[in-house]
């Protein structure tokens, strides 16, 4: 580049660069965004290893050294694993869609339920979420799909609640309480397996006595 | 070697800063947001529970909630009708999507909001200059437009100032749900003032504030020390990307939306810094 226009790029120069370089490394398909979200502590004493990390600079420029951000990159492992997680049942619960013929779930689709309920346990055991707010939503999910026969109702439920699940960047208390609410909307009982399910009332009978005073 | 015109070479050298970020916002619009009068209290206990350490009410009115973190430059807004959260000064958009997503969550539970309308992710930049006369001929000598000659005699006198504005929309499929996208860039010449941040609890006695205040405001003391490099005179280039659409709540991907919509403004901060190099 001639000489004299070196000096005049010069206040573009660094942000072209930063974006040239964000541009180029990151993933295929995938914006370069993120670039700064990956778990643990960094540190601007390394600067060939994150050139352009925003959170960093940004910590950086306040001064906050390695407080900031604080929560985001703790949770993040966790997230990934709790989308992958509902990405495996979105995709069986895609595959079982193949087995129902005339309203009736085919007997071959039992293998592609036992893949569901295994990966229902392993979000059981996921530690994405509120305290146990995940283990809440796991459970509601359960009560709806273990000892049963499934239907293609149970099918389009569990699809309804993992595609809300999978939307989700936190769960919290609430989230289950929204499950219900879909269990709800598709004609399932909310109270199955539970103390107030209405196989387990105790039934009692009143009878007249006539008095003969 | 290839010619440079005078003018071109007096505009560009007085760029005094780098053309970036200086602002995140996002905003969405709740339909049937009414629980907000009830829930107000409960959102804001919620919210101060989830979100990072930092985030205190800036003030508790029944027309609207307000909460701010000083060290993460972040403000959110909230009412019955929509929820804004804003970054300034140092951004990190990481930080920012994770705690716009996390409001979002908290708000959208807590008022039981079925539906939600138009979210909107802006992303405005700015480069400085030294006079409001060097960013109006550097916008000017980006040549975005085409001034009609026959308008400007009718005006009379001489161009002084020029701003453009420009709106996309198209009628898409995202992620099995059929929405309108609506882009925006609006490029203009601003003068602005900084004005540092003060809170009223900054001149109270520590012991009086709850321990989650003291640092918030120290986090505050602390900032008012340091200031992003913001110029009086700039050239601002506001990105904004929206879906002017109606949502289950449920199904919207707030997530994503705002991964996608920051990678749009990426691609059109290239594209400007492009066309800067060229001229």
């Amino acid at each position: 580049m001639p000489e004299q226009i070196k000096n005049i790029t010069g206040p573009f120069d660094d942000a072209f660069a930063g974006m040239e370089h964000r541009m180029a490394t990151a993933p295929e398909g995938e914006s370069s965004v993120h670039s700064g979200s990956m778990g643990g502590d960094y540190s601007l004493s390394m600067p060939g290893l994150r050139p352009h990390d925003d959170a960093a600079r940004a910590r950086d420029q306040r001064g906050w050294g390695a407080r900031f951000p604080a929560r985001t990159n703790n949770e993040e492992p966790h997230r990934r694993q709790y989308k992958l997680l509902c990405e495996d049942v979105l995709e069986h619960l895609r595959d079982l869609q193949g087995y129902i013929e005339d309203g009736v779930l085919a007997d071959d689709a039992s293998s592609g339920i036992a893949e569901i309920q295994q990966l229902l346990e392993e979000m059981y055991d996921c530690p994405f979420g509120q305290g146990e707010s995940l283990k809440s939503v796991v459970v509601a999910l359960q009560s709806q799909v273990h000892n049963v026969e499934w239907t293609p109702v149970h099918v389009k439920f569990l699809r309804a609640a993992f595609e809300y699940l999978r939307r989700r960047w936190i769960i919290t208390g609430q989230t289950a309480a929204e499950i219900d609410d879909i269990i709800e909307e598709f004609g399932l009982d909310v109270f199955r397996g539970t103390v107030s399910d209405a196989d387990v009332l105790v039934e009692y009978h009143l009878e007249k006595v006539v008095r003969h005073d | 070697m290839f010619p440079v015109r005078t003018s071109q070479r007096t505009t560009m050298s007085k760029a005094t800063t780098n053309f970036r970020p200086t602002r995140f916002s996002f905003t969405v619009r709740f339909v049937q947001g009414y629980r907000f009068l009830d829930k107000c209290g409960e959102a804001i206990v919620r919210l101060e529970e989830t979100l990072d350490p930092g985030w205190i009410p800036a003030e508790t009115i029944p027309t609207g909630g307000q909460l701010r973190n000083y060290t993460l430059g972040m403000g959110a807004k909230f009412h019955s009708e929509s929820l804004t959260v804003t970054q300034s000064e140092f951004l990190s958009f990481d930080v920012f999507h994770d705690q716009c997503c996390k409001i979002y969550e908290v708000l959208r539970s807590t008022f039981e909001i079925r539906r939600v309308l138009t979210p909107v992710l802006r992303v405005i930049c700015q480069v400085g200059f030294p006079d409001v006369e060097a960013a109006e001929e550097f916008l000017r000598e980006l040549d975005l437009c085409t001034m009609d000659p026959d308008l400007c005699r009718a005006l009379g006198g001489r161009n002084e100032s020029l701003s453009f504005t420009l709106c996309t929309q198209d009628d898409i499929e995202w992620y099995g749900m059929d929405a309108r996208r609506r882009r925006r860039c609006d490029v203009r010449a601003i003068r602005q003032e900084r004005q540092p941040f003060f809170d009223e609890r900054l001149v109270q006695r520590i012991a009086l504030l709850p321990e989650r205040y003291r640092d918030a405001m120290q986090g505050l003391r602390k900032l008012r020390t340091q200031h992003a490099d913001i110029r009086e005179h700039a050239v601002q280039i506001d990105f904004e990307d929206s879906f002017e659409t109606e949502f289950n709540s449920r199904n919207l991907d707030l997530p994503t939306f705002l991964t996608e919509a920051r990678a749009w403004s990426e691609r059109m901060e290239t594209f400007f810094l492009t066309r800067f190099r060229k001229i």
